[in-house]
């Protein structure tokens, strides 16, 4: 017996050799987090997707019905018409008050963040486009359009500070490639305008460009992004507009913004709608979050992909155990 | 070893619904332990990450199928892990990567000689039979009980006591036939 306390002992000490590891890389750690969760929201989702199909055929009856009534009443009233009509209009024109107006109600309709940005996004075409006829049609486009615009993009990125990692990731790339593509836009737009059109296209632009050095900022650390966000994102002292940009004349004076105030007429100083203009408000959900680092789009490790990753031999690594004849394979369920 | 999650029924309730919530708690109580289990027998970071991405992938993938334990989570997790090694294992040998970082000159050769040592102490593990590393392994570098370390073999505790036995002999022979 006393030998095998001493095998024991020693064997201890030899094994004790494992035991120091060395402290693991948070961003490693913060990358792997962010990939298994943004693995169970895509199977929740999946999931729940799933289960629609399993509602009673009563229940989608009644949906049908719902949405039949809704829709009738909607023809019937006729409103939607004349918003319809308005979707349309330009600054300028009568019905541009009506079609933001129709514009903000639906903004608070969307209650999931992710579709409210989405919506955002879509005024923001809309403000790019307005600019774009404007310019187009040999117009200055006024300054209340750029404000907007500001507006919708501060509102967005407000929405996706708020957002956990997996969402935000998302909701980040769409936002940078719309942000990418206006701004060649307004590029575009620029070398058409006239010299009167040029200080309000090159201040949208400085605004495009800072906020998607702002997003391209938050696909790299997350936490950064938030923190920027919640700490008022004041672009005009913080980052420094593209040199192309930076000797923009002053605005044309007599321009005055949608609440008849004059508009700024100098670079963009972050005067704009401060960073809570979020209708939705925060999320402190959000800020339980820890910090993922590096977003969690799957950089990292190999096999995140689940079992298909190559150097496991099954779905549960099961084999490993066929010379042991112990059959306690990974996918075990217990008892 | 500790119950990491008091409430684990309810959690592995709200696990198989594929509560997001429960599983990021089921995450952030398992993945770091996972971590430094796969550390120890694989001493390499990578591979480490790779283990605990591919349990908790697993793990996912069988409440998907709705295969999901009901029970001793933790026993699962880690029997996951361990069978991942063991495939691991099977794949030729890697060369023994020193570390990039080393701090300096003297630190090195130091180093070194426990880096040869662990090599020799985790080539002794492999030599055994699974359920003998898995005994070994959670027994010594993870303290586990007997009790424990028998929910994840799937067998009594006279049995885990009895590989123990063996495997002790075994690691002693293979240890004490090598120069240290």
């Amino acid at each position: 017996m006393k030998n095998q306390t001493e095998i024991e002992t020693t064997i201890q000490e030899r094994l004790n050799e494992l035991r120091s590891v060395p402290e693991r890389d948070p961003r490693a750690a913060s990358r792997g987090r962010a990939r298994f969760l943004s693995q169970a929201v895509s199977a929740s989702e999946y999931q729940r997707h799933k289960g629609w199909k399993l509602f009673p055929r009563k229940e989608q009856f009644a949906m049908n019905l719902l949405i039949s009534i809704v829709v009738v009443a909607g023809l019937l009233f006729g409103g939607g018409v004349t918003v319809q009509a308005a979707q349309d209009d330009l600054p300028n024109e009568p019905l541009y008050g009506l079609k933001t107006w129709s514009e903000e109600l639906s903004l608070r309709f969307q209650g999931d963040p992710e579709a409210r940005v989405e919506r955002l996004m879509e005024l923001i075409q809309t403000r790019t486009q307005e600019m774009e006829r404007l310019t187009e049609a040999g117009q200055t486009p006024p300054d209340q359009v750029r404000l907007r615009l500001e507006t919708h993009l501060q509102q967005a990125l407000q929405i996706c500070s708020n957002m956990d990692d997996p969402a935000l990731d998302r909701t980040l790339l769409q936002l940078r490639d719309q942000l990418r593509q206006h701004d060649r836009q307004m590029q575009h737009l620029q070398e058409l305008a006239s010299p009167d059109a040029q200080p309000i296209l090159a201040r949208t632009r400085t605004t495009l460009q800072t906020r998607l050095q702002l997003v391209d900022g938050g696909l790299v650390d997350h936490e950064m992004f938030r923190n920027t966000i919640r700490n008022g994102f004041n672009y005009g002292q913080t980052q420094t507009p593209p040199p192309d940009l930076t000797s923009t004349p002053p605005a044309p004076t007599g321009q005055q913004n949608q609440n008849g105030q004059p508009t700024q007429a100098g670079p963009d100083n972050g005067s704009g709608p401060g960073p809570n203009t979020d209708p939705g408000g925060p999320n402190p959900g959000a800020t339980s979050m820890p910090d993922n680092g590096g977003g969690g789009s799957g950089s990292g490790g190999s096999s995140g992909g689940g079992s298909e990753g190559g150097k496991s031999s099954g779905d549960d690594g099961s084999g490993s155990d066929k010379s042991s004849g112990s059959g306690s394979g990974g996918g075990g369920n217990g008892p | 070893m500790k119950d990491l999650i008091p409430n684990e029924q309810e959690l592995l309730r709200l696990a198989c619904e594929l509560n997001t919530a429960a599983l990021a708690e089921i995450y952030d109580c398992y993945s770091p332990g996972l971590y430094r289990y796969a550390m120890r027998l694989l001493g390499d970071p990578s591979l480490a990450e790779d283990c605990v991405a591919e349990v908790f992938a697993r793990f996912l993938k069988s409440l998907q199928a709705r295969h999901g334990p009901r029970d001793h989570l933790q026993a699962y997790l880690y029997r996951i892990a361990h069978n991942w090694i063991m495939d691991v294992h099977r794949v030729p040998d890697r060369t023994c990567e020193l570390s990039e970082a080393l701090p300096c000159e003297e630190a090195t050769e130091e180093e070194a000689a426990r880096h040869i040592r662990q090599k020799q102490v985790r080539n002794a593990i492999r030599s055994l039979t699974p359920d003998q590393q898995k005994v070994i392994s959670l027994k010594y570098l993870e303290d586990w009980s007997n009790e424990e370390i028998a929910q994840v073999l799937h067998k009594p505790v006279g049995a885990v006591k009895s590989i123990q036995h063996r495997a002790l002999a075994s690691l002693h022979k293979l240890l004490n036939g090598k120069k240290r």
